[in-house]
């Protein structure tokens, strides 16, 4: 019971109408806790698999498991639960712009109906490990894309999900800032949350030395 | 999560103010379509009941009727409800009037030779029925009366106009609810769509149907109950200078005596009403939406 990995995919299959087959038979296994990069070209199907994860895209065949549950048969409640194990974090942020950074890391919270005094003091505690406390009152689209996607993190990590599933997060990012949602990613990891970061930043891939899965030719390969 | 769908409420009334504001004029302008036509009806239906109200009644009397007989049906008459107006119509003064109503032919008339004229009793029901079935049977058994007219056939003529007129009027109110609510449903809905985006993101943080649809049913209630508050306050304008400018002089001051706003029981169940249409129509147009996402 205790091997039980986290993500299990088997025998993976998907395909868009009218296009090539983005997943022809992909597998996978992810431990809890593990720091996994997801590369491959623009279009190999890295936002897809992470669309699967989360419930959004059915597979055409084959099963994905989470923390024990088959994700392609959840549905209503049992879903929204899914999901909220779940931190996502976009290459676009996704943030509610005119609200300010404070009410966006709140939602998570909001959505599991913590009360007002733990919720307060669970985004102190994610704004100081991340170390956004003075941005906390600003309103998001006055935030430069770096501060967005630091909030967008903060939000994903406030409720302590199993796993993160970061979508290019540095894409829009100089290297400085990279650097720290890399480390900040990290950190997070190193407190036992599961992250898979999707890059094709090469120097990201070589810079750390973590476990590789690349997605070429509609197949999943693990290359380091 | 009731408290944080408040919130979430009045932030989505900050940030999308000019939508909600067009969203409460276009639903005001409704009401206030709807609510002229309910009280303008409502008027016109209480001051033709009014018009109606009084019928009379002649009861037609044997000829050789004894004076006690005579006393003796005026006392019944009077006991029976709402009856009114006695009076007693003797043959000569029957042929009287009769002349007197043809004022060309009077002459003529005079020289004819008329066979005679029953005693009659007359009175006047004052009461929105007429007389029953049982009143009337009751009446032309009474010793010394011939007959009873009862005008019945225009109080049923009246009854089936009053009867296809609440039919016609209750149509036409059910049509405007319908629009009204065709109104609210389609203002939320736009507000809706234009925070199609921030929907996309709860749902993909895992929030659940409900949780997404309650600030936008908050939402849609207090659209609907700001913009009924609105409307009721200006029908009360537009009536109170319609009824000003009516009554104007001697002759039509008394009108102001019948005709009538809604009461305080009406304006409640008015606002009740329009509350749950708004509650109802902006839970259809969220979960339109939110069963049309692709998330």
């Amino acid at each position: 019971m205790q091997n039980r990995p986290l993500i299990a995919i088997r025998k993976v299959r998907k395909h868009f109408l009218g296009k090539e087959p983005i997943f022809t038979d992909i597998n996978l296994e992810v431990s809890g806790g593990e720091f996994i990069f997801l590369t491959g070209v623009s279009g190999a199907g890295k936002s897809t698999l992470f669309r699967m994860l989360l419930g959004l895209e059915k597979p055409d065949g084959g099963i994905i498991i989470f923390n024990g549950s088959d994700v392609r048969t959840l549905a209503g409640e049992d879903m929204c639960r899914h999901r909220r194990s779940i931190g996502m974090i976009y290459q676009d942020y996704k943030l509610l712009q005119k609200r300010s950074a404070e009410d966006n890391i709140a939602i998570p919270l909001q959505i599991n109906g913590s009360p007002r005094n733990i919720r307060d003091k669970k985004i102190k505690d994610i704004t100081r490990k991340l170390k956004i406390g003075k941005l906390l009152k600003q309103q998001v689209q006055s935030l430069s894309g770096g501060e967005q996607q630091l909030i967008a993190i903060a939000r994903a990590a406030v409720h302590k999900p199993i796993l993160i599933l970061a979508d290019e997060p540095t894409a829009n990012l100089d290297q400085k800032m990279a650097t720290r949602i890399f480390e900040v990613l990290s950190l997070l990891n190193s407190e036992g949350t599961t992250v898979i970061f999707a890059t094709h930043d090469i120097n990201l891939l070589k810079a750390h030395q973590k476990r590789i899965l690349l997605l070429k030719h509609s197949v999943l390969v693990e290359v380091h | 999560m009731i408290s944080s769908a408040f919130g979430q409420t009045l932030d989505n009334l900050r940030e999308n103010y000019s939508t909600i504001l067009s969203g409460i004029v276009m639903t005001c302008f409704s009401l206030v379509i709807l609510g002229t036509f309910i009280l303008v009806y409502q008027n016109l239906i209480h001051l033709t009941q009014l018009a109606f109200r009084k019928s009379h009644y002649s009861l037609f009397l044997v000829d050789q009727i004894s004076s006690h007989q005579k006393s003796a049906i005026a006392a019944y008459v009077k006991k029976i409800p709402d009856v009114g107006g006695i009076q007693e119509v003797s043959s000569d003064e029957a042929k009287k009037q009769l002349i007197e109503s043809f004022v060309e032919a009077r002459e003529l008339l005079q020289q004819l030779d008329f066979p005679t004229f029953p005693n009659i009793l007359e009175f006047v029901l004052d009461r929105s029925g007429p007389l029953t079935i049982e009143e009337a049977r009751h009446l032309k058994s009474l010793d010394g009366v011939h007959d009873l007219i009862t005008g019945r056939e225009t109080r049923d003529q009246i009854n089936t106009f009053f009867n296809i007129a609440n039919f016609v009027g209750l149509f036409l109110i059910t049509l405007l609810m319908i629009c009204m609510v065709l109104i609210i449903y389609n203002t939320i809905h736009i507000a809706i769509r234009m925070r199609i985006k921030e929907i996309e993101i709860l749902k993909i943080l895992g929030a659940s149907p409900g949780f997404i649809r309650l600030p936008y049913i908050l939402e849609g209630t207090l659209i609907a109950s700001i913009s009924c508050l609105l409307s009721l306050g200006i029908i009360f304008f537009l009536y109170s200078f319609v009824v000003a400018g009516i009554t104007f002089n001697n002759a039509t001051y008394p009108i102001r005596g019948v005709v009538r706003f809604f009461t305080i029981l009406e304006m409640g169940t008015f606002f009740v009403t329009i509350m749950l249409l708004g509650a109802f129509s902006s839970y259809l147009a969220a979960n339109r939406i939110i069963n049309n996402l692709d998330v």
